[in-house]
Formats: structure tokens, sequence, C-alpha cells
């Protein structure tokens, strides 16, 4: 009996241990979208210091789930506004400065749309070619869990 | 080979001033045998449950072997009868749903560490020698004498060095009463058990010999 | 000791197995919710799953994805025709295929839209697609093989079985199964529609096409440029693939106007699916509370069975096993109903999920996926425990008798 309650004890401090580092890894880094780029140059749009330092790291960001383009998927497109608006239709640019694409571990329906989500994960930053859609992005967070805010 | 020493042994029922047991000292001899005798309430349950450490002991010392019962705690209590004590009840308490031969092992299958090899043969050799025909007869289906026999099987299974009997041939005939009597005299005698046997039947305290009388707690040889 | 447990439930078997059916039944509940929601959101998630988007001339946005992904008949209003052309013309156009309604054929829906459908949607299974305006392709639960002949009747005069007079189709292919309402469908030339309805390009006016019928001409080729005609008659939806995830959205934003409303039917699928787990939500929670209940009068019923057999415990105890040992016992006998309860209860939702998925599957055609996901292993591991933790309160109260006092009288 003795023998187990210690063990009860033991397990207790390493999930409460686990639970503290973790909570400590989500506060690492907030992002903002205004935060994504630097200055507009010459060649148009180019990556903060900040995103570039938080590359590879785990990432929280709000923002507003996009209208799906499917019912059932794997991605979808955070925004910085509320979407009744098209979040490629804001400059002609190939890459809107206002959105990040969100990869989920596994495909799954959504409930969320417009609403204001957070979002964790890890930050990817660079274009990429989707091999399953053909979608280019250039900001991503991948392996991410999200909830409403 | 158990030795039996109680001194000052007390016993309290809320409520009531008179003890239901007090019982100054009584000793009894390894091997001794004795039947208990004594009108209902007059705390011959109690007095048992004593002995064979079911229930605590409020006041004084039973002392089996140099182990006081006064000083163990229920657990050890619980281990300290399992590896010393037979009992055979009134009601004889097998288990339905189980044989004959898987009620004689139930107590030791049920240790922590389960039956020891060659557990299994001697309660079959305890069965023959009780008389118990088919092993693997389910008890449901035994008679009252039948039943009894078993529950003595049960009993000895492990050679206890302590039996004890709480009112074995109430329940029974006259016939079966008398050969279950005999065989828990008989065997005792073989094993070398201290028998204690609380009974009201004239023919079993005749063949066990000795006999104290339990009086309102207070005990008389 | 399981050698005894089993003994014991052997013989009080009657009562064990219903103690093991209502809280079986409580588990088939949540199980059933859980899985009928979740089919219903794959199921309908993976029949949208070629139209990307969907433009309706502006009404409902449910309804037009509604009649178009899910074939639902309803009147939707006719798009001006020049919007099939623009799009055609559209560099961000994948392919653009416009839907037309109206027509059925022994209660399969008769729809008229164009080859790039038919490719989008997956292309032929067996036979080819159309090449004259008398061809017809059928959806794969559609009772009909390659030379098979029919003529449709307009929906809205089905009741009165009138047939289209000089309107006869030949099947010349099957779809590929695609698990969507368009397994059900029979697919044929626009243009045809066009032609029996007398709504022939240049003179579509809305409204008198019903009383205008036409003959079709069977045998005259299908022209793929009569669809992109800027005075092609009008449609009441197109679905539409862009060539890019960015496309599709932009094309969403550049078709949500006056003359038309552009709509993901994901997007309309999504507002859904936040109803269905609205109600998934009180479903679950009426399906706990059942379990709770459950869950208190097996409690009751054990510790009734418990007091029941203080002496049969009380007897163990006094021949030898410990307090430990009956803890045991009476925990893993609760526990082992308990546990054969909900097992049972997972395969009984699981099957009760397959029926009503396969009533919904052959009256719609959307295929129902009935599956268990990772995040019903928690479901299931909380149920377990559950029973486990109710289990011990029993086992405790066996574990305090005493066994003098459990023997007494």
């Amino acid at each position: 009996m003795i023998r187990q309650s210690r063990r009860a004890v033991l397990l207790a401090t390493v999930c409460l241990a686990v639970a503290a580092a973790a909570r400590a890894g989500e506060g690492s880094g907030t992002l903002a979208f205004d935060e994504l780029y630097g200055k507009v140059g010459v060649l148009g749009l180019s990556f903060s210091d900040k995103l570039r330092a938080l590359k590879g790291q785990t990432v929280r960001m709000k923002g507003f789930m996009a209208p799906p383009l499917k019912a059932e998927a794997k991605f979808f497109v955070l925004t910085k506004r509320p979407m009744a608006l098209c979040p490629f239709c804001s400059s002609d640019a190939d890459w809107p400065a206002d959105i990040v694409v969100v990869y989920l571990d596994r495909a799954q329906t959504f409930e969320q749309a417009n609403a204001l989500i957070e979002v964790t994960g890890t930050l990817e930053v660079g274009s990429w070619t989707d091999p399953e859609t053909g979608f280019v992005s250039q900001v991503r967070i991948v392996g991410a869990r999200f909830d409403r805010v | 080979m158990a030795r039996l020493a109680i001194r000052n042994l007390v016993a309290r029922f809320p409520g009531l001033d008179q003890p239901a047991l007090d019982v100054p000292a009584f000793d009894l001899d390894a091997g001794a045998r004795i039947a208990l005798r004594g009108p209902s309430g007059s705390g011959k349950t109690t007095f048992l449950n004593m002995l064979t450490g079911l229930a605590r002991v409020p006041e004084g010392h039973v002392t089996w072997d140099g182990i006081d019962l006064a000083t163990l705690g229920e657990g050890a209590r619980d281990r300290w009868r399992a590896a010393n004590v037979g009992l055979v009840m009134q009601d004889f308490h097998l288990f339905p749903g189980l044989s004959a031969l898987e009620n004689v092992l139930l107590p030791r299958r049920l240790r922590w560490r389960g039956a020891e090899k060659g557990a299994r043969e001697e309660a079959l050799g305890l069965l023959r020698r009780t008389g118990v025909p088919r092993p693997d007869q389910p008890v449901e289906t035994l008679s009252r004498g039948q039943s009894q026999r078993v529950a003595v099987a049960r009993a000895l299974l492990g050679r206890p060095a302590i039996l004890v009997a709480d009112e074995p041939t109430a329940s029974l005939d006259a016939e079966a009463g008398a050969a279950v009597g005999a065989l828990l005299t008989d065997l005792a005698r073989e094993t070398g058990a201290t028998l204690v046997v609380a009974t009201h039947d004239p023919e079993l305290i005749e063949r066990i010999g000795r006999v104290a009388h339990l009086t309102a707690g207070r005990l008389a040889a | 000791m399981l050698r005894f447990i089993l003994a014991d439930l052997r013989r009080a078997w009657p009562g064990a197995l219903a103690i093991a059916l209502i809280i079986a039944f409580a588990t088939a509940l949540g199980i059933t919710v859980t899985l009928q929601e979740r089919a219903l959101r794959l199921g309908s998630a993976r029949a949208a799953d070629a139209f990307d988007l969907v433009i309706g001339a502006p009404a409902s946005e449910t309804q037009l994805v509604l009649s178009s992904v899910f074939l639902q008949p309803a009147p939707l209003p006719l798009m001006p025709g020049a919007v099939m052309g623009e799009l055609a013309a559209d560099p961000r156009v994948a392919w653009a295929a416009p839907i037309g309604f109206g027509d059925a054929h022994e209660g399969w829906p008769v729809v008229g839209t164009t080859g790039a459908l038919i490719d989008g949607l997956g292309g032929i299974a067996k036979g080819q697609g159309f090449a004259r305006l008398g061809d017809a392709v059928v959806g794969a639960r559609v009772p009909m093989a390659p030379g098979d002949t029919f003529h449709p009747v307009h929906a809205e005069l089905a009741a009165e079985g009138e047939v289209h007079q000089g309107t006869t189709y030949t099947v010349r292919g099957v779809l590929s199964p695609t698990g969507s309402p368009w397994d059900r469908a029979i697919l044929v030339p626009i243009e045809a529609v066009w032609q029996s309805h007398g709504m022939e390009a240049g003179h579509d006016k809305e409204g008198d096409a019903r009383h205008h019928e036409g003959a079709l001409d069977a045998d005259q080729p299908v022209n793929p440029a009569a669809v992109a005609a800027p005075n092609a008659p009008g449609v009441p939806a197109i679905v539409v693939r862009g060539h890019t995830i960015a496309d599709a959205y932009n094309l969403r934003q550049h078709y949500r106007g006056d003359r038309s409303v552009a709509v993901f039917p994901a997007e309309v699928l999504t507002r859904l699916y936040g109803t269905l787990g609205d109600a998934r939500s009180v479903l679950s929670a009426v399906a706990i509370a059942a379990q709770a209940l459950v869950a208190a009068a097996v409690l009751l019923v054990a510790l009734l069975h418990v007091t029941q057999r203080q002496r049969q415990i009380g007897a163990l105890r006094a021949f030898g096993a410990s307090r430990g040992v009956i803890f045991l016992i009476v925990w893993g006998e609760v526990a082992l109903i308990a546990a054969a309860g909900v097992a049972a209860g997972i395969g009984l939702g699981w099957l009760a999920a397959r029926l009503i998925s396969a009533r919904i599957e052959a009256a719609s055609g959307v295929a129902m996926p009935v599956e268990f996901a990772a995040s019903d292993l928690g479901l299931v591991l909380g149920l377990l425990a559950a029973a486990g933790a109710c289990a011990l309160i029993p086992a405790a109260i066996a574990y305090r008798q005493s066994p003098a006092a459990a023997l007494r009288g």
C-alpha cells in the first residue's frame, strides 16, 4: 500500500513537471500578423527578424479561420481579419501579407470558420509546395492544434 | 503443536455493565482437546472469535505458542489464522458453483501467492479420508453430512496446529453428526492439532473427553 | 482468484448479464451519437470533395449547395448564360461545368452538364462519355447499363407522369462510384436539356421555358462551344475548380456580386457542422446523463449484493483470505461485468451507427464512413476508468467488513 501511494505521488510529480514544461513551451513565442514582415522593399515583402528568429520553434498565433476550401482537410488558412473577405484578394502579390497556412497532424472537418481561434504549432518559413494540393505557401504553422478563443 | 495461554481476557459490549467475556486464566497444552458448553448468549461465539483472531482482543492476552493475538493488527491476525487455524462452522460455508475439491482448495488459492504444489494431492487425500467419494461433485448437490465432511477436509488442509469448530454437528442428523464428530476427533489426534469445539452434542462431548462450561462470560473447567 | 470470480459469475449469470446489458446500452448510446455524427460529417465532406466552388444566381447559398452537391430538388433562379462564357475564358479556372436540373427518370434525377463534370467527378468506369445530344452517363447506383434507353419526365410534372415526347436518351457510360448523391444521377448534355425544354441559345426568357416544349435531336453532336457562347441560355449552377487554392479564393471573391453568388460547399458544410456539433453536444450530454444513471443503478445493485453476501465474504476472511484479496475479488467482479458491458456497448454502438448509416446511404447516396478515431479511445478509457472507480466503492465496503461481524447470526 505504502509503496503504491509513493508511486502515485511520484507519478503526480512527473505529470505536474511535464504540464509545467508544456506551459513554459507554449509561452515561448507569441506571433502577431503585424510582426511577420519587415519593411516593404523594392523586391516586395521581406520576412521580419522576429519571424526568422522563431523559425522552427513553437509559436502561438491568434486569427480567424478562412472559409475552408475542403470540408475535410489537413490545412486551413489563418487570416488577420474575419473572413467574409478573400485572403488572397487584398493585394496583387502572389502571397498576401496577412495570412498564415496552418497544417494539422491529420485531416479533419471544421466548425470554427470565421471564429477567432488561437493556433499553436511549429513555425515554418520559406516557400513550400504542398505535394497533395499544389498549394504554395510562405509562412506555415505545422503539427498545429487550435482552440476557439 | 500449539499451546494456548489466556490471561485476563475481558470483552464488553457497549451498553452492558456485565462483561460478555471474563476469563482471568485459561491454558491448553499443545494437542489437547476440549469441548465448550454453554447456553446461547453465554459468550461462546465471542470466545471463539478471540481464540481464532477473527475479532480483536479488547483487553488481556490470548497467546498461542508465544504469539499474543492482542498485539496483532487485523491483517496480521488474518495471516496468522490462515497459517495456523482450521475452522469448521455450523453452516458449512461452502461456496456454490465450485466442486468439493475446489472448495477445499479455495482458502489456499485465495492467498496472494496461491496454493502451493502438492496442495491438490493433499486435498484429494483429505477428501478420501473424510469419505467424500467424488471430489469433482458440485457442492450444491451434496447432502448436509457430506457438506460438513468437505468442510472438515477444508479445515485440515495444510495441517493447521489449531482446529476450531463451532457447533459442527448441530445441523446434522444423529448418524451424520456422529460420523463428523468422529472425523474431527480422529483427525485432530492424527495431526496432533489442538482442538476446541463449541457444542451441545453429548456424544461429541463424550468423544472429546474434556469439557469447559461457559456461563455469563465466565469459564469453568 | 479469477476462477472464483468466474465461478461466482457463472452462478449468478442472469443478474450479471442483465447488468452488463444495461451498461452496454448506455455505452452504445454514447458511441452511436459520436460515430453517427462523425459519419455525417465525413460523408458529407467527402461527397462534396469534387465541388470546390459553386456559382449560382444570388439566392440562398445553402440551397445552392444542397441542390448542386447533394442534388436536392429545389427551384433555383437562373444565372445569365454569359457567366459560363466568362468562366470558360478565365485563366484562373481549371474547369467549369454548368448543371441544369429539372428532369427525372423513375426517381433518378436527370442532370444536364458537360464532360468536364464527368471528369471532375472521377471519370467513366464503363463505356464512354457524351458524344451526341441523345447520350447519357449514369451514376454508379443507377440500375442502367450502356445501351439502355429512357424518356425523362419533368420533375415537377412527374406525379402526372408527363413524359417528354420525342426525348429519348441512350445510356453510353457508367460513372465511377463517388460516394455522393451523384451516384444516383443520370447525366446528359446540357444542350439536350435546353433543346428538350425549348431553351435554345438566343431566345432564353425566364419563365417561358416550361410551356415551350421542344424536340431533341438525339444525333446532333455535342458542341462544347455552345455552352460558353455569350448568348447561351441561363443555368442554375456552375461547378468550378481553380488551378490553385489561391485561384479558388479569388474566384469566390470575384463572382460574389449582384449577378451571381459564389460559395465553397465546404464553408456551407462547415457552418452545418457547427450546428451538428451543437446537436452532438446535446445528445452526448444526454448519453452521459444516461450513463451516470446506469452507473448509479449498478452501484446500488453492487452495494445491495455486497451487503447480502456479508456472511459469505466474512467466511472467506475467516478461512484465511486477506482483506486485500477480498477487495480485489469484489472489485474484479464488478469491474469485469462493467468492462464486458462497455465492450459489448462499443460493438452495439458501432452496429447501430452502421444500420443508421446504411439507411441514410440508401436514401441519399452519400457514403457514410462509420469509423473510430483516436479520440474515441479517450471516451472508452474514460468509461472504463469510471466503471473501475465505481467498483471501488463496493470493494471498499467489503474490505471494511469484519469477518467476525459478518459471520454472526
